[in-house]
C-alpha cells in the first residue's frame, strides 16, 4: 500500500500518544496505590467498594453502640454487687432478730442497724451513673425514682440500644424491677420490720405478732435478693452475648478490608513490571519514528 | 450530608451550563461553515463554467471545512453536476444546498429556561433538533450526554435527596424531641416542580405535584396531557402510560398530581419535574440537637430513644426505588447502583472511542494512500524529470552541433 509522508507522522504521533496515555494511567495508579481511580475504571468493583466502604462503616457503629451497652451494664453490675451485699447484711441482722433472748433494747438495737441498711439501700437505689443520669429511672432519667415515701415515681420503660443490625438490647433497669412494686417492694419491707422490732414484747399476743411479722419479712427478703441476682445474671449473659457480638464485628471487619483490599489495591509487582515493558516499547517507537521520518531523498541529492 | 448534595448538584449545574456553552459555540462554528461552503460553492461552479478546468485549490479548501464540518456533526455530502456539494447534518438536515444556506440557532427550552436547545426554521414556529438528529460529532456528542447521561444522573441524585428528605421527615414528625415537644421537620425540600407547557390556553394555570410516598419515587420526569376529554399521565423514563381519567388528582408513583383548572382546552399539557431540582433545594431546617425527634412519647423522659432507634433504621431499610425496576434497595445501594452505570457507560465511551480512533485512522490512512504527497515519491519523479531533461537539452545541443557542421559543409 502506498504510504504518503502525512501518514508516516501521523500514524508515529498516534502511536506515541497510545502509549504516553497508557504510561499515564499507570503511573496515576502507582502514586495512589489504587486500580481503581474512578469508577470507569471497573464499575462493578467500583460499586463493590462503596457497598463494603458502606458495610465497614455501620460495623463500626455497631461496635461503637455496644461499647456503650457494655460500660451501662458494668456500672449496674457494679452496683447490684453493693445492692447484694447489703441485702444478706440485712438477712444475717434479720435472723439474729429471731434470738429470743433479746430484750427490747437490744431490738431495738437491730432496728438502728436496720435503718442504716434502709438507707443506704435507698442511696444505691436512687444513684446516678457517670453521665449524671438516674440509672433506675427508666426513660425519666431526671427524675428520682424512688420519694420520700419509697414509692417508684420515675419511668418504667427500659432504654434499648441496637446493638446489631437486627438486634435491640435492653441495657437500663427499672426501680420496680429491681427493688419491687409500689407498696411491697424491699423498703417498705424493711420499714415494717424496723417498726415491728422497735414495738415493744409485752405479751403472746405481741410475741406471736412478732414472730409472723420476722418470718414475712426474712422471707421477702428472700424473694428481692432473688429479683436483684436475677439482674446480674441477666447482665452477666448479656455481656457474654456482646463479647461475642463483638469478636464477629472484629472478624467482619477484617473480611471486608480483606475484600476491599482484594478489589481495590493495585499488584505493584505487576505494575511496576507494566511500566518498565511500556516504557521500553516507548522508547523502541520513539526511535523507529526518528529513523522512519528523518531519512529523505532530498538529503541526498 | 446537605452540603455534599447541594455541592454534588452544583457541580452538576455547572455542567449543564458549560453544555450549553458547548452548544452555542458548536452551533456557531458549524453555521460558519457552511456559509463558507455554500460561497465557494459558488465560486467553483462559476470558476468551471468559464475555464472548463476545476479550481484545484478551492476545492480543497472547500474538502478542508466539510472535514472539520464534520468534527461538529455527522456530515454527509453529495456531489451535484455542477461541481458544488450538498452538505446534510446528522440523519439529513440539510445545511448547504447549491449556494443557498440553511442556519441553525439556538434558543432556550420552553419547559426549563436554563436548558439550550438547537432548532432551525422559522423562529415562530422552530423545529427543535434532539441528538436523533444531530448525531455525531461535537455537537451531537454533546447533546447526547446531556439526555443519556447528565439528566438520568441528576434526577437520581435528587430522588436520592427526596426520598431520604421526605422519609427521614416522616419518622421524625412522629416523635418527640427533647422537651417534650412533637418533631418538625429536619430538611426542608421542595415538592415536584411542575412546569406549564406555553401552549397551553391558560399558562399561569400551574399543575402541582406533592410527594405521599417517597419510597416509590423515581428518577423519571412525567408529563400530563389533556386529550379528547381524558387526561393521560405518562412516565417519560419507558414511555409507560400511568394513569388515565377524566378528572385529576391521581396518585402515580408515590406522588399526588393535580391541576389548578377545571376548564381544561384540548391539547394542554404539562411536564412535572420531581427530582431534578431536589439535591440543589435540599436545606437543614434546624441545627439544634435538642429538637431531634428521639422520644417515643412526649412525658417518658430523656433516655426514651424509640423514635431514634426507628429513624436509625432508615440506613437499613429498603427505601429507594431503583431507576428501571419496580424493586427497591437502600439508601447506599441505590448510590452504589448509580456510580456504577456512569462508570460502565464511560468505560464503554473510552472502548467505543479506542475503535473509532481506529477507524478513522483506517479511512485516513486509505485516503492518503490514495491522493497524499510522499516526499521521497516526489524526489524520484523530480529526479527522473532532471534527467530527461538534461537528456533533451544535451539532444538539443547535439542537433545544433549536427546542424553548425552541416552549415560548415556547404561553405
Amino acid at each position: 500500500m502506498r504510504i504518503s509522508t502525512n501518514t508516516i507522522y501521523q500514524s508515529g504521533t498516534n502511536q506515541l500518544n497510545t502509549l504516553q496515555s497508557d504510561l499515564n494511567k499507570l503511573s496515576i495508579q502507582t502514586a495512589t496505590g489504587k486500580r481503581v481511580n474512578s469508577p470507569a475504571d471497573d464499575p462493578v468493583a467500583a460499586a463493590r467498594i462503596l457497598e463494603l466502604n458502606t458495610a465497614k462503616d455501620q460495623n463500626a457503629n455497631y461496635t461503637n453502640t455496644r461499647k456503650t451497652a457494655e460500660t451501662l451494664l458494668q456500672t449496674y453490675e457494679a452496683n447490684l454487687s453493693s445492692v447484694t451485699d447489703t441485702i444478706q447484711s440485712i438477712q444475717s441482722t434479720l435472723i439474729a432478730a429471731g434470738n429470743g433472748a433479746y430484750t427490747d433494747a437490744e431490738r431495738a438495737k437491730l432496728a438502728n442497724e436496720l435503718q442504716g441498711s434502709l438507707d443506704t439501700l435507698k442511696g444505691l437505689a436512687n444513684t446516678k451513673d457517670s453521665q449524671g443520669n438516674y440509672m433506675y429511672s427508666g426513660y425519666a432519667s431526671t427524675t428520682v425514682p424512688f420519694d420520700a415515701n419509697y414509692d417508684f415515681v420515675a419511668n418504667t420503660n427500659r432504654t434499648k440500644l441496637q446493638i446489631d443490625v437486627q438486634s435491640q438490647l435492653p441495657v437500663t433497669y427499672t426501680g420496680d424491677q429491681v427493688f419491687g412494686a409500689n407498696g411491697d417492694n424491699v423498703f417498705t419491707n424493711l420499714q415494717d420490720i424496723i417498726s415491728l422490732l422497735k414495738t415493744p414484747i409485752t405479751d403472746s399476743t405481741t410475741q406471736a405478732t412478732f414472730n409472723s411479722g420476722l418470718a414475712t419479712s426474712i422471707d421477702k427478703m428472700k424473694g428481692s435478693l432473688n429479683s436483684v441476682l436475677d439482674a446480674r445474671s441477666e447482665i452477666g449473659s448479656n455481656l457474654n452475648l456482646l463479647d461475642t457480638l463483638n469478636s464477629t464485628g472484629d472478624s467482619l471487619d477484617l473480611q471486608y478490608d480483606a475484600s476491599i483490599s482484594t478489589l481495590q489495591d493495585l499488584d505493584y509487582a505487576q505494575a511496576l513490571s507494566d511500566i518498565s515493558k511500556k516504557t521500553t516499547i516507548l522508547q523502541a517507537a520513539q526511535k523507529a519514528f526518528v529513523a522512519t521520518s528523518n531519512i529523505s531523498l532530498f538529503s541526498l541529492i | 450530608m446537605v452540603n455534599r448534595f447541594n455541592a454534588v448538584n452544583t457541580q452538576l449545574d455547572q455542567m449543564r451550563e458549560s453544555i450549553n456553552t458547548q452548544i452555542t459555540a458548536s452551533v456557531d462554528t458549524i453555521n460558519s461553515y457552511s456559509s463558507q461552503i455554500a460561497s465557494l460553492n459558488d465560486t467553483i461552479s462559476k470558476a468551471i463554467n468559464a475555464t472548463g478546468n476545476p479550481p484545484n485549490d478551492l476545492m480543497d479548501q472547500r474538502d478542508q471545512l466539510v472535514a472539520k464540518l464534520s468534527e461538529q456533526v455527522k456530515t454527509s455530502v453529495i456531489k451535484q453536476d455542477d461541481g458544488s456539494y450538498n452538505v446534510f447534518a446528522g440523519s439529513g438536515m440539510p445545511l448547504v444546498v447549491g449556494t443557498q444556506q440553511y442556519s441553525l440557532y439556538t434558543r432556550a427550552s420552553d419547559t426549563d429556561p436554563t436548558r439550550v436547545e438547537v432548532a432551525y426554521g422559522n423562529a415562530a414556529s422552530p423545529k427543535i433538533l434532539s441528538s436523533d438528529t444531530l448525531s455525531g460529532g461535537t455537537l451531537g456528542g454533546v447533546l447526547q450526554f446531556r439526555s443519556e447521561t447528565l439528566d438520568p444522573v441528576q434526577n437520581q441524585v435528587g430522588q436520592l435527596a427526596l426520598t431520604l428528605a421526605n422519609q427521614f421527615n416522616a419518622q421524625q414528625t412522629q416523635g418527640y424531641d427533647l422537651n417534650g415537644v412533637l418533631g418538625t421537620n429536619l430538611f426542608t425540600i421542595g415538592n415536584p416542580t411542575a412546569i406549564s407547557s406555553s401552549y397551553n390556553s391558560d399558562p399561569t394555570k400551574a399543575a402541582t405535584a406533592t410527594t405521599v410516598d417517597a419510597s416509590l419515587l423515581t428518577s423519571s420526569d412525567y408529563t400530563v396531557k389533556y386529550n379528547s376529554g381524558q387526561y393521560t399521565i405518562t412516565r417519560l423514563n419507558d414511555k409507560s402510560i400511568m394513569w388515565q381519567g377524566a378528572s385529576l388528582p391521581a396518585t402515580v408513583d408515590g406522588m399526588q398530581i393535580d391541576v389548578n383548572t377545571s376548564t381544561p382546552a384540548e391539547g394542554d399539557s404539562y411536564l412535572i419535574k420531581p427530582t431534578q431540582y431536589a439535591a440543589g433545594q435540599l436545606t437543614l431546617a434546624f441545627t439544634n440537637v435538642d429538637k431531634l425527634a428521639m422520644a417515643g412519647s412526649a412525658t417518658s423522659g430523656p433516655n426514651d430513644n424509640e423514635n431514634g432507634l426507628k429513624l436509625a433504621a432508615l440506613q437499613t431499610g429498603a427505601n429507594v426505588r431503583v431507576a428501571g425496576s419496580n424493586t427497591n434497595r437502600t439508601y447506599a445501594q441505590a448510590f452504589a447502583q448509580m456510580v456504577s452505570a456512569v462508570g460502565t457507560k464511560t468505560n464503554e465511551l473510552s472502548i467505543t472511542s479506542k475503535a473509532d480512533a481506529t477507524a478513522l485512522e483506517n479511512a485516513t490512512s486509505a485516503m492518503q494512500s490514495e491522493s497524499g504527497v510522499n516526499l521521497d515519491e516526489e524526489a524520484t519523479d523530480l529526479l527522473r524529470y532532471q534527467q530527461a531533461y538534461q537528456a533533451a537539452g544535451k539532444m538539443m545541443q547535439i542537433a545544433s552541433q549536427l546542424f553548425e557542421v552541416l552549415l560548415q559543409l556547404g561553405q
